[in-house]
């Protein structure tokens, strides 16, 4: 069937039309052909005639290769690539801009329809996948993202939105389904969201004062107006292939987008909030159009940040709300009749409605989400025989993938849900099944649900050590040539199960997880470095010496103190905070003075961070070091002949959080303790007075760890923490007595 | 009339929707293009099928590559009634066997459509290769085509009145259990004796 084109006419084009739909091997064949597809794209402004062509030819020509252009932007890398690289994208935007109220409506069709093809393929190629993990990164990325790019600039822009608008309900669904497909990074939501047509632009650019400057898509009254109004008034038709689209297009806008999502979800009195519609679209009978509405109504629910703590309040409006999708949701899961494509969403939707939000996870699993999706995951993974079917359908393993996404999601942070997915709902074994899968995304869900069952301390032995899933993760962890995303997850899992509690520690040690680590502390690779460090700090608390030696001497003291300056500051945090954990203990002190090049360069370290490292974990982190270090009397002198460390306490005590004041005030204890003389150095840094003054004006304060701190340091410099207080009042005892002692 | 309009049967429900003073719910235009893909089917033309469906909408092969496949398969299937051997060998080679590599869940039924040549006509041949050939399987692909049509115009796939008459059967065996009642005889709609178990 597949042929070489000489002359474009609207048979042949009709014919390879007819041959790449559906057939990836056809779309290969025809995309590699340059000289073709150059002709092709060049049809869609400027087809070839000649003068006995009969009426509406032109039209017709523009519409095949149009068909043509969109077939091939899916299923077939090496097609797009020619696409990018002869910029068929540039042609069919050029060709929207043209359109005249004379065009036909098959001829508009298909020119939206093809640009919007080619969008969402470009999408798609530069990521985030909008359903679960993409499998591979793809080489055209660099190209497609400046293709995506283009497509978001104002005078683009300009072209296709106001399309939405169009009489012809296939040329709106179009752009809505653009919009949906493309959207997917913070920039390019806000262009759009903001966006407002040129004819409102002019009028607010004059203003009160007409020579103001504004920015063309800036229109302080109408920011997230004209979409929102648009978008809502399509969403009330009754077409619900547009509906849909429409939905679609709300929820990638309105994704961690708060202004957005607050003003859909509210309404002046007397209005209904769009939200309101949305809803009662979840309810319609139409599964695609539930999913769609489901979907926007949880990305409006979740657009402000996730409540801190477990007492945060919901409004019970909102928990209506996440009842309700929950409801629909399940639903779908449920269903025999429901696609396996349709349970994927479904499963990835709640996914999005729970991640991160522990009322919500709570919230789902009272409504039963957990029991669907555990039944429905047993029900699709064959548990007799460990080899999974290599050809299991593409769907299944998609399907495989969200179920599990979900499960952890829910899982992640309370032990009676946990519990209720080991012992209830007996995934283990369906989890550790899928750690060997082939498909990249199965693999990584299942690390996801080992890293969530590894949160709970007390169930660390029977879930993961007993059942042989922290093993089996770690073999995963151990393995040469994994995913990238994969090696992330596996990587959270072995952070928790190396801590001082965890029965693996030993057999993961003897395994050769440090030499692992250090590979991966190695990489360009920020996420694994940072999960490598974190690993590595479990893995000293509480070690014994000859640990805490080899580990120290695999990552390599240099390294270390290369890490303390790295530009990323989690990385520095965790770098202080593995040095804690060796200094904890005299042995540990010992080792880090001997081995970090003595005393001037170690507490150099530490007193660069704490004057000067922005961040404020990283300072606490230094100052637990410091803290650990004077327990060990043989060091102390040491610390005490350093005047700019004893600055750094000293500023530390005055000007610090309360978090940080307390390992402050600890150091400076001991030190006095230990060291009669010790009074003369810290008279000289002016500790003495400073504790004088913390403990003077004892201000009445509450019990509450967290109280306020008022500007840059304290009201009269008097100490409002009874813990600080107390260990102060006891330094300068003994600083007082030292000094009677003294003569 | 939805009936009607689902199954295509345009100047039926073109008839019936004067009689009843009904209007129709969709465009008489596209019943009869789901009309002519399906006599394109029955009749064997898997090739006019396949333009019909892409000229109607070119979405819809590209987004349903079971579909697709389905229509190759029947094609092939085509071929090796006509006695069109060779071509039959050369099809499989150039277009069934790449959607194969492309998606390894064809490759069951591909290796079943390929044993009707290994079976040629023999005895032998088991009845899960053979019913490829019945006209039954060309209503099933017509029937494959046409739900994906109407979804993509989302309208409800199955007609609802075999939805009711499913339903109705399943609530008479349910109250079967408990009591007598007279049962809908779906030869004839009349209601007649119970009829012992």
């Amino acid at each position: 069937m597949i042929m070489t084109v000489t002359t474009l006419n609207v048979a042949t084009l009709k014919a390879v039309k007819n041959a790449v739909i559906g057939n990836r091997t056809a779309k290969g064949h025809y995309g590699r052909d340059e000289m073709f597809v150059s002709r092709l794209v060049e049809c869609i402004n400027d087809p070839p005639m000649s003068p006995s062509d009969p009426e509406g030819t032109r039209t017709n020509l523009r519409i095949e290769a149009a068909h043509i252009l969109a077939s091939l932007s899916y299923g077939s890398p090496d097609a797009l690539r020619m696409l990018l690289r002869l910029n068929a994208s540039q042609a069919l935007l050029y060709a929207v801009s043209t359109f005249k109220p004379s065009d036909s409506v098959p001829l508009k069709a298909a020119l939206t329809r093809a640009l919007r093809a080619l969008a969402a393929a470009i999408a798609d190629t530069v990521g985030p996948s909008q359903w679960g993990l993409s499998p591979t990164v793809s080489d055209l990325r660099p190209e497609a993202k400046a293709a995506l790019d283009n497509l978001f600039q104002p005078d683009i822009l300009d072209v296709y939105i106001p399309l939405l608008n169009d009489p012809s309900p296939q040329v709106s669904t179009a752009i809505a389904q653009l919009i949906a497909s493309s959207v997917r990074d913070s920039t390019h939501r806000t262009k759009v969201s903001d966006w407002c047509p040129p004819g409102e632009r002019t009028v607010e650019t004059k203003g009160k004062r007409g020579w103001e400057k504004r920015e063309p898509t800036k229109s302080p009254s109408r920011q997230s107006g004209w979409i929102a109004r648009t978008l809502t008034t399509l969403l009330r038709q009754k077409d619900a292939k547009l509906q849909e689209a429409v939905l679609s297009a709300l929820a990638s806008l309105t994704k961690e987008n708060e202004p957005l999502a607050l003003r859909l979800a509210r309404a002046p009195p007397g209005q209904e909030p769009v939200l309101s519609t949305v809803l009662s679209l979840c309810k319609s009978r139409n599964t695609d159009l539930q999913l769609a509405a489901s979907l926007c109504a949880t990305n409006i629910l979740r657009a402000p940040p996730a409540p801190k703590s477990h007492l945060s309040y919901i409004s019970p409006a909102d928990q209506a709300t996440a009842i309700t999708i929950m409801h629909v949701l399940n639903r779908i899961i449920s269903l025999d009749a429901a696609s396996n494509p349709s349970k994927t969403k479904a499963c990835f939707i709640l996914y999005h409605l729970v991640t991160d939000h522990r009322l919500f996870c709570q919230l789902a699993y009272e409504r039963n989400c957990l029991v669907q999706v555990a039944q429905l995951v047993t029900s699709i993974t064959p548990l007799e025989n460990t080899e999974f079917d290599e050809d299991e359908p593409e769907s299944v393993s998609r399907l495989r993938e969200a179920a599990l996404t979900v499960v952890a999601a829910i899982a992640m942070f309370d032990n009676d849900i946990r519990t209720a997915v080991t012992d209830e709902f007996k995934i283990i074994p369906v989890v550790q099944a899928s750690l060997s899968h082939q498909y990249v995304g199965v693999r990584y869900a299942a690390c996801q649900c080992a890293r969530a069952l590894s949160r709970a301390v007390a169930a660390l032995r029977t879930n993961i050590v007993d059942t042989g899933l922290g093993m089996s993760v770690f073999q995963l962890f151990m393995k040469e040539d994994e995913d990238r995303q994969v090696m992330h997850a596996a990587s959270t899992v072995v952070c928790n199960i190396v801590t001082d509690f965890s029965p693996l520690r030993s057999t993961l040690i003897e395994q050769g997880v440090i030499a692992r680590l250090v590979l991966l502390l190695n990489t360009h690779d920020s996420a694994l470095r940072l999960n490598a460090l974190w690993a590595f700090k479990n893995l000293l608390y509480k070690a014994t010496p000859e640990l805490k030696r080899q580990v120290m001497n695999s990552i390599g003291w240099q390294e270390v103190r290369h890490l303390f300056e790295d530009p990323d500051h989690r990385i520095r945090e965790q770098a202080f905070h593995i040095v804690r954990h060796v200094a904890d203990g005299v042995d540990g002190v010992d080792l880090l003075f001997s081995e970090m090049g003595g005393s001037e360069v170690l507490l150099g370290h530490l007193a660069q961070a704490i004057e000067s490292d922005d961040d404020e974990d990283v300072v606490l982190q230094a100052v637990f070091v410091l803290a650990n270090m004077a327990n060990s009397a043989a060091h102390q002198r040491s610390i005490l002949a350093d005047s700019r460390i004893l600055k750094c306490l000293r500023d530390c005590l005055i000007d610090a959080k309360v978090e940080i004041r307390r390992p402050a005030i600890s150091c400076v204890l001991e030190l006095v303790r230990q060291n009669p003389r010790s009074h003369r150095e810290l008279h000289e840094a002016k500790i003495d007075s400073t504790l004088r003054h913390m403990c003077e004006h004892t201000l009445h304060v509450s019990a509450s760890p967290t109280t306020l701190r008022l500007g840059g340091g304290r009201q009269m410099g008097a100490e409002d923490d009874l813990e600080v207080q107390d260990k102060a009042r006891q330094a300068l005892h003994w600083l007082e007595h030292n000094a009677d002692m003294d003569v | 009339m939805d009936y009607l309009v689902i199954e295509g049967y345009k100047s039926a429900a073109e008839e019936f929707s004067k009689e009843a003073s009904l209007d129709a719910p969709v465009d008489f235009d596209s019943i009869e293009n789901r009309m002519n893909i399906r006599e394109a089917l029955q009749r064997g033309d898997v090739g006019d099928a396949i333009t019909r469906v892409n000229d109607l909408n070119p979405d819809i092969l590209d987004t349903n590559p079971s579909l697709y496949f389905h229509l190759q398969q029947q094609k092939l299937i085509e071929f090796i009634r006509q006695g069109k051997i060779a071509d039959a060998l050369q099809f499989a080679q150039d277009e069934l066997a790449p959607r194969g590599e492309e998606s390894p869940e064809f490759l069951a039924e591909l290796e079943r459509t390929m044993a009707l040549l290994a079976f040629e006509s023999s005895p032998m041949m088991p009845t899960s290769v053979s019913e490829l050939l019945s006209p039954a399987q060309r209503l099933k692909t017509a029937a494959e085509v046409n739900a994906a049509i109407l979804e993509s115009l989302s309208q409800g796939k199955e007609a609802k009145l075999v939805g009711l008459l499913r339903l109705l059967c399943w609530g008479e065996a349910m109250l079967e259990e408990r009591a007598d009642l007279p049962k809908l005889d779906l030869n004839d709609g009349t209601f007649g004796e119970r009829t012992p178990r």
